[in-house]
């Protein structure tokens, strides 16, 4: 046998490979080699997230707290995680209300503070203070003065109107038939728009850069058809 | 984390923030409903479950692939309303979850979802499918059921990441119509390019109001216009002050608008 025979049958490159192919072979049509890679995928993916548990939340946390560092109220967590089965009995469904109502809490609880610590800058960043409808006067010397005070004031316009666009967008609260208020959302929804078409070109080159990542996989660390 | 002590306004802004929402919510929980427009995307639920009934074909619905949040939240709360109307026409759900604590609540959600309707013998305990917790693994397994059940109506309600073009072009390829919404803005392009109807930005948060019509949500709804638009006057107020400060250099008016200036500022 070849080295690169041997290569190409390195149990694990091959199956990586034959993984890839049989995954990307969904975009022509769904087929028993697609289904047996999906459930093969999905099964390691599952035993993957139990392994990802054991070793970072169960062992760490609750196990060796309670077995090396003597902390064995943790035990009482055993009978609340079990509460969560309750689910599965009709019976015992009013035990994992308990529970998922204190989740429930703390969803909420987290979004409230999460809305203070991320949003309210955002807000706050727009109220003022340096954006002048109004340019300051130009730096003597500077030669191109003029359009560094056209564009400060383009600028701080656009800003303005495309929040204020915006949110009058996402008003729910009245019928948008008012013909200033239908076209003021009606900009709105051509800017959301635009920026949506920005954010696609962007975000469009990192799916590309996973599947170039497949490809480089394929072609090179296997097939070595392409070097570099 | 800012301190009260150097931000104290803001902090007053957001307690005054809370008691508008607060105060039209109790106002509408007092028989004030308020109204709250049209929002196109959520007209096609219907629309989309009946013809997936008239096909005699499945509904997905996929809870986005966070856990359980607020977004996934109200995610189940307008997959609730596509549980009923899918047990009022007498057709088939599927969920798949990405998270153990979503599989449950989801469960729960789409139980009494088809107890409402007057149909609970229509839910199985399969309906809802809990795959994995791995992004890509999980789209791999969506992917599968959604061409496998021959799906007729996709719904995309939640958190979504770099999997949502998959599950959309997927849907696309199998012939589903598709509603989704999503508050993560870099997956909003990818749902417009691939879906029928999307929900945008703050839609999907007005979405289970408009769905339930719940004197509550329609409430804290349309609080929180009310803060919008205060907050859109703040913005004016900084940025009409701020201007008036580069043609006005002394006096008392100048003082003024200095001292609300400085006032706006954050430090």
């Amino acid at each position: 046998m070849t080295e690169y025979l041997k290569h190409l049958l390195d149990p694990v490159l091959l199956f990586g490979a034959l993984g890839t192919i049989a995954i990307l072979s969904l975009v022509f049509k769904e087929n028993r080699f697609y289904r047996l890679f999906e459930h093969i995928f999905l099964g390691l993916a599952l035993g993957y997230d139990l392994e990802l548990t054991w070793t970072t939340v169960l062992k760490p946390q609750f196990w060796d707290a309670m077995v090396h560092d003597g902390q064995w109220a943790w035990i009482m967590a055993v009978p609340v995680g079990l509460m969560f089965y309750g689910v599965y009995t009709q019976r015992f469904a009013w035990m994992s209300r308990l529970v998922f109502g204190i989740f429930f809490g703390l969803a909420a609880g987290t979004a409230f503070q999460d809305f203070s610590a991320r949003f309210m800058p955002q807000v706050t960043r727009s109220f003022a203070p340096n954006k002048s409808l109004i340019p300051p006067p130009p730096t003597p010397g500077d030669p191109h003065a003029l359009l560094h005070q056209v564009s400060f004031v383009l600028n701080n316009f656009l800003f303005l109107g495309i929040v204020v666009c915006v949110l009058v967008y996402f008003l729910f609260a009245f019928e948008q038939k008012n013909r200033a208020v239908l076209r003021t959302a009606q900009l709105g929804r051509w800017v959301l728009m635009f920026s949506f078409g920005a954010i696609f070109g962007s975000t469009i080159m990192t799916r590309m850069a996973l599947l170039i990542d497949r490809m480089y996989f394929i072609f090179h660390d296997w097939l070595r058809l392409v070097k570099g | 984390m800012q301190h009260a002590s150097e931000n104290w306004w803001v902090s007053g802004l957001v307690v005054l923030l809370s008691l508008i929402i607060i105060g039209k919510v109790l106002s509408a929980q007092r028989g004030r409903v308020p109204f709250i427009r049209r929002i196109p995307g959520l007209n096609a639920i219907d629309e989309a479950v009946g013809r997936a009934t008239e096909m005699g074909r499945p509904v997905m619905m996929v809870p986005g692939i966070s856990g359980l949040d607020v977004v996934t939240l109200q995610a189940l709360s307008i997959f609730s309303y596509v549980a009923r109307a899918v047990a009022r026409f007498g057709n088939k759900s599927i969920m798949a979850t990405i998270d153990p604590i979503v599989t449950g609540v989801a469960e729960e959600t789409l139980r009494d979802a088809y107890a409402d309707a007057g149909r609970p013998e229509l839910f199985e305990e399969g309906d809802v499918r809990y795959l994995t917790g791995q992004q890509f693994a999980f789209a791999t397994g969506v992917a599968g059921i959604l061409i496998r059940e021959k799906v007729a109506a996709s719904f995309l309600f939640g958190a979504f990441y770099a999997e949502s073009l998959i599950f959309a072009e997927v849907g696309q390829q199998v012939g589903a119509i598709q509603v989704a919404g999503t508050t993560q803005t870099n997956q909003i392009p990818f749902l417009i390019a691939a879906c029928d109807y999307v929900v945008i930005g703050d839609e999907f948060y007005a979405a289970s109001a408009y769905l339930s019509r719940d004197p509550t949500l329609l409430g804290s709804i349309v609080g929180q216009d009310y803060c919008k638009l205060l907050l859109l006057g703040i913005i004016l107020i900084g940025i009409i002050s701020t201007s008036l400060l580069t043609l006005i250099h002394g006096g008392p008016v100048a003082h003024l608008l200095h001292t609300l200036v400085d006032f706006l500022k954050v430090k």
